[in-house]
């Protein structure tokens, strides 16, 4: 920004009590100031204010003069009110000037017309054709650069009435000199020109297009995007009225607001600051420390001024590294590269007293091991639960550290495979591991073990990554009672075995199945090929069981069973079941293990009734088409047999299966009378069909209150998304209080 | 009595006292004095909006000033809610509502700015793009993949 000069313009006496000068000179010295603590934008929006301040000033006193002159037509300006004028003019030359500079650094094109309004105040005043050809230099446009030099050299040239004026006249005449050498090729001619010229020849040059005089124009594309209505700082004012979350949705609406939002750092760096004023009020009381998720935007002082703020500030947490009181939560994440990432766990680790950390490494969990390796000892009294995300060779962490914290009693790991870029070249031998950890007492606590790989590419690690599962898993045998293993990876890769990973690792390897898990409660399996079953024969406390995008191991030749109740035997574990979920899966043959399960589930049933079993979901699967036709037994009787077994029933999702059609759900609705819950979405039924289920369904229902002489009328849910229901079928459906869900 | 007059040339006779609600007219009333005309042309203003901010500052003209905000912290956390009246009176068309916060942004009208924005953070606030497309009438120019792409690097503002 060039030296803020409107104090070498001497202000007339006239204007010295002004106060809306006082305020527009006052908004000009908090711009500089803005400026210099490199704060842009503040700058930018300082500096309109004070331009809006000045033109309102011009305005009246330009409506003044003109009702003057209308009265009375001989009145020549005084040389006060010329004095008065030139003042300002130059005070808004210099305003815009400031603000083109700041917007230098933001925004082109508007610092392009604030360069155009300076020449449009005072056009024999140099500084405009300066500004507007230092913008257009910065844009790449030398050769309208060149016009506009030219035209102000020729324009401003007997404009020397001044020593200032005089001095950026010739820095005028630098800059074209400076620009034909750049451009030369094509100027040469030009350049012999001016040798033979001297400066101030008029060198009349087509006339630039005149430019309009700068109005707040805004694009109305669709009718009223606030983005586009109102300006930037309002719109920046109304985003931060709202909260973060809400704010980190707003990109979904369209591309203007997802450039204009994710673009913006000031917005999340405030939006942030905002947070962390709330965390300091409000949830003080809670104990929650959450630090602004998305720093990716934000700029490395930005985001250590954070940190310094909310983490290592000793007035505002120190508490919670010494003996103040417990915190129980701190979430940080996704941070801009891998020197924040560091910065930001050396500020957490400083935190000892902490029951909760999730922590989103995206860039290098690797060089943070060591960090975390030295300083995880301050958490171990304490932290009971934590959540790595998308960090690479986390696992390893874990791996390294668990003895650290023996209260461990909930993981969460989400991993990144590593990457190349990483220092790790993808292969199968990189993440082996040298040493196996000797089994001791670290994990013993852990109830709850979540792993997901949300990458999606391809990867080899996963094998190695595989090898600390089931060490894991012994560990904490005895503990578990949630156990969730999630991959797009592995099945891409090939099996990953829940029990003896022959390829994996040595012989005598621990192995896995249900017996290891006695107090397991809840299973979740999903895109993992299982070879052998891990829960066989667990006689424990399973109640939910969800498969998913898997296929499975041939019970019976895996097993050897030979008879009947052996089988029954195995599968004893489901008696619990609360819920079952197999889903998205195929069946092809007899040997798929999941037809096994099924089947198996119903064989059992034919003697004792799974009667805790109140949700079945077998979207995308099959199985209640297929295995009956694979028996050769009529459907109806197939499924009356599931029904048998499953009398109470509630929740069934049979979404997403091509033979689901109204036949089909007129006799779920006959099989299930305590049916609460029935999704259909993406199958042929139709609205007659839905109806038929509901009448059917009510009169089996009122059976069921007489016999049992108790009332079991309860609301029904219905999910129909993609089903050919018409507006009066759903009418008949809300008039029997009937909840439709279409998502 | 000073008077406003509007872009098309309309003119409003207003108290002072209400006049003095714009911080801008404000300074420019007691830099004009008493020797000029107390005509203020507003020339970015069309008449149906300043009639408009002109009814709300008449409503409020008693309300204390309050202060200039970045001195002022105090400021900030206060008018969490927009007041009845202020409700009721931006309860207007889009279009108007904008052209009501413009207005009192060019005006420098601080409460009238800020219950503005309000009324706009809480069109937005918490709603899901689709609503907020529907609201603003704006076209979902994403392709599906881009929507999705977006989203993955948002998880966190879902989950919870």
């Amino acid at each position: 920004m060039s030296t803020p000069n409107f104090y070498s313009n001497i202000k007339p006496l006239s204007l010295e009590n002004s106060k809306t000068l006082q305020r527009v000179e006052e908004l000009f010295r908090k711009s500089r100031s803005d400026y210099n603590r490199k704060q842009f934008e503040q700058s930018g929006i300082a500096l309109t204010k004070a331009i809006d301040y000045l033109t309102q000033w011009q305005t009246k006193k330009k409506y003044d003069i003109y009702k003057t002159k209308k009265i009375n037509k001989d009145v020549t300006l005084g040389p006060d009110m010329k004095r008065e004028i030139d003042y300002l003019c130059q005070l808004a030359l210099g305003l815009h000037d400031s603000r083109a500079a700041v917007q230098e650094r933001t925004s082109l094109p508007s610092a392009l017309d604030d360069g155009k309004s300076m020449i449009n105040i005072s056009p024999t005043n140099p500084r405009g054709y300066l500004r507007v050809g230092k913008i257009l230099r910065l844009l790449k446009e030398h050769e309208r650069a060149l016009l506009v030099y030219k035209k102000g050299l020729s324009l401003c040239a007997d404009n020397c009435n001044s020593e200032q004026t005089t001095e950026r006249l010739r820095g005028l005449y630098n800059m074209l000199k400076e620009l034909y050498n750049e451009v030369s090729e094509d100027c040469n001619i030009i350049k012999t020109n001016l040798a033979k010229h001297q400066i101030m020849k008029k060198t009349r040059v087509g006339d630039i297009e005149h430019q309009p005089k700068r109005q707040k124009v805004r694009l109305r594309g669709s009718p009223n995007n606030m983005l586009e209505k109102l300006p930037s700082e309002l719109v920046e004012k109304i985003i931060l009225m709202t909260d973060l979350r809400s704010m980190a949705r707003f990109q979904y609406v369209c591309k203007s607001w997802h450039k204009y939002i994710s673009e913006n750092m000031r917005l999340w760096s405030k939006m942030g600051l905002n947070l962390l004023e709330f965390n300091q009020k409000i949830n003080r009381e809670r104990k929650v420390l959450s630090l602004p998720l998305r720093m990716r935007h934000l700029s490395h002082r930005i985001l250590n001024d954070h940190l310094v703020k909310a983490l290592g500030d000793p007035k505002r947490w120190g508490n919670y590294t010494q003996d103040g009181p417990l915190l129980e939560y701190i979430s940080v994440g996704n941070l801009a590269n891998a020197e924040d990432e560091e910065r930001c766990v050396k500020a957490l680790l400083k935190i000892s007293r902490v029951r909760a950390i999730k922590l989103n490494l995206d860039y290098n969990g690797a060089v943070l091991i060591n960090s975390l390796l030295a300083g995880a000892h301050n958490w171990q009294y304490h932290l009971q639960s934590l959540h790595l995300q998308g960090g690479r060779r986390i696992e390893l962490l874990l791996n390294q550290f668990y003895k650290q914290m023996p209260m461990l009693r909930e993981i969460n790991l989400n991993i990144l495979p590593g990457r190349a870029s990483d220092g790790h070249a993808p292969g199968i031998n990189t993440y082996v591991i040298d040493e196996i950890p000797e089994p001791d007492n670290g994990l013993k606590q852990l109830a709850k073990f979540t792993i997901t790989s949300s990458a999606t590419e391809l990867s080899q690690h996963s094998f190695q990554v595989g090898i600390l599962y089931p060490f894991i898993l012994k560990q904490a045998s005895n503990s578990l009672t949630e156990l969730c293993l999630t991959s797009r990876v592995f099945q891409s890769y090939g099996t990953w075995a829940l029990s003896r990973p022959r390829e994996m690792g040595p012989v005598g390897y621990p192995v896995f199945d249900g017996t290891n898990f006695p107090l397991l409660e809840r299973l979740t399996i999903v895109n993992i090929n299982i070879q052998t079953w891990p829960f066989v024969r667990s006689q424990g406390v399973l109640n939910h069981l969800e498969i998913r995008e898997t296929t499975m191991p041939d019970i019976v030749t895996d097993h050897g069973l030979r008879s009947r109740e052996e089988l029954m035997r195995k599968f004893s574990c489901f008696q619990k079941l609360e819920s079952l979920v197999l889903a998205s899966v195929d069946y092809e043959s007899r040997s798929n293990g999941l037809i096994c399960l099924f089947d198996a589930v119903l064989m059992y049933g034919d003697e004792q009734e799974m009667t805790n079993l109140t949700r079945l979901v077998l979207s995308k699967s099959a199985t209640l088409l297929s295995v009956p036709q694979h028996l050769n037994i009529p459907l109806k009787s197939y499924i009356a047999q599931i029904a048998c077994v499953t009398p109470h029933l509630v929740s069934l999702d049979i979404s997403c299966i091509h033979g689901v059609d109204d036949a089909f759900i007129e006799m779920v609705g006959k099989s299930w009378p305590k049916l609460q819950e029935l999704l259909v979405h993406d199958t042929r039924v139709t609205g007659v069909g839905l109806i038929n289920f509901f009448k059917s369904n009510k009169s089996h229902r009122s059976k069921l209150v007489n016999n049992e002489k108790r009332s079991v009328e309860l609301p029904l849910v219905v999910g129909i998304r993609n089903c050919d229901v018409n507006y009066d079928t759903v009418e008949w459906l809300r008039k029997n209080n009937v909840t439709i869900l279409l998502t | 009595m000073v008077t406003l007059i509007s872009s098309d040339g309309q003119t409003f006779e207003i108290d002072a006292k209400v006049a003095e609600k714009s911080v801008l007219i404000k300074n420019m009333m007691e830099d004009i004095g008493d020797e000029a005309s107390s005509e203020i042309p507003i020339p970015n203003v069309a008449s149906n909006v300043l009639s408009k901010v002109i009814e709300y500052c008449t409503h409020h003209k008693d309300d204390p000033s309050l202060g200039d905000e970045e001195t002022n912290p105090a400021n900030k956390i206060k008018n969490i809610d927009i007041d009845e009246w202020d409700q009721k009176f931006l309860a207007v068309d889009q279009e108007m509502l904008f052209e009501i916060i413009l207005t009192a942004n060019y005006l420098d009208i601080k409460p009238l700015l800020e219950a503005g924005c309000k009324t706009v953070a809480n069109m937005i606030k918490g709603k899901s793009p689709e609503e907020i497309r529907r609201t603003f009438n704006i076209q979902n120019d994403f392709t599906p993949e881009e929507e999705s792409q977006i989203r993955r690097e948002n998880e966190w503002a879902e989950d919870r």
